[in-house]
């Protein structure tokens, strides 16, 4: 999740503005407005609620930044066997994290232990292997239950 | 290929052997397998598969179950890409271990 700081300076590009054009508007110095993009303080909530209203999105927004959304990136075949899929499951206790190469998925995807992690459940796993082969990266699962919780991201491995 | 665990805070790293490739571990307390993480077992059939065993402390130990699988060690061979990535992470309680190419 990105810092309060890193959601100003974000929407404030994405308004094409500078920091001392959000500072006049706030009536602050643009040392303030600095401040907070670096985290190093943080606007009053008076502040935040004007803030917000200048960059045309809501608090809630401000505080928490918009979710982060799968993209599409065109690859070859070979290109899109090398990205790799991390797989993070949590519950109370245990925390266990994978990181498997595309290529590598495709070839445990027919392993009875690997489809237990789906629920045994050959759909789920077809659905995966279909969003990775239309180039989406980024978090394409996203499960949060009671119990534990899951995320699958795909994304490209640089070493 | 090699494991690094911690338990309680202490870290063994572990290298596995070039001709033995790991399929799954967990770790037993006492009498107890705490968490078995088994994923690749039951895959790569066309190889022996050991467990071998390296305690930690008096009563706890992490077992690796290895294969030599000859498909495995063909798949491995396009793992060049990704040297020094972690593979697997997996922490319970007092216990943690990193799988890394």
């Amino acid at each position: 999740m990105k810092t309060i700081g890193e959601n100003i300076a974000y929407f404030r590009k994405q308004k094409k503005m500078t920091q001392e054009e959000l500072a006049e508007q706030l009536n602050v110095t643009a040392q303030a407005v600095s401040k907070w993009e670096c985290d190093s303080s943080y606007p009053d909530i008076e502040t935040m609620q004007t803030l917000a209203k200048i960059l045309g999105i809501s608090v809630d927004t401000l505080l928490n930044g918009t979710p982060e959304l799968p993209q599409t990136q065109e690859g070859t075949p070979e290109t899109i066997d090398r990205r790799i899929l991390l797989i993070d499951v949590k519950d109370d206790e245990t925390t266990v994290k994978l990181r498997l190469p595309v290529s590598m998925f495709r070839q445990m995807s027919q392993n009875e232990h690997f489809k237990k992690m789906f629920g045994g459940d050959d759909n789920q796993i077809k659905i995966i292997t279909d969003m990775i082969d239309a180039g989406l990266t980024g978090p394409i699962v996203d499960v949060d239950t009671d119990d534990e919780k899951i995320m699958i991201r795909v994304e490209n491995y640089e070493n | 290929m090699r494991i690094e665990t911690t338990y309680q805070n202490q870290t063994q790293k572990i290298e596995l052997p070039n001709d033995r490739y790991l399929i799954g571990f967990f770790y037993q307390r006492g009498k107890q397998q705490n968490h078995i993480l088994n994923i690749l077992d039951g895959w790569f059939k066309d190889g022996a598969v050991e467990t071998r065993e390296f305690p930690l402390s008096d009563d706890v130990k992490l077992c690796v179950k290895l294969s030599s699988s000859p498909s495995y060690a063909e798949l491995c061979k396009d793992f060049k890409h990704y040297a020094g990535m972690n593979m697997i992470e997996f922490s319970e309680k007092d216990v943690a271990a990193k799988v890394v190419l």
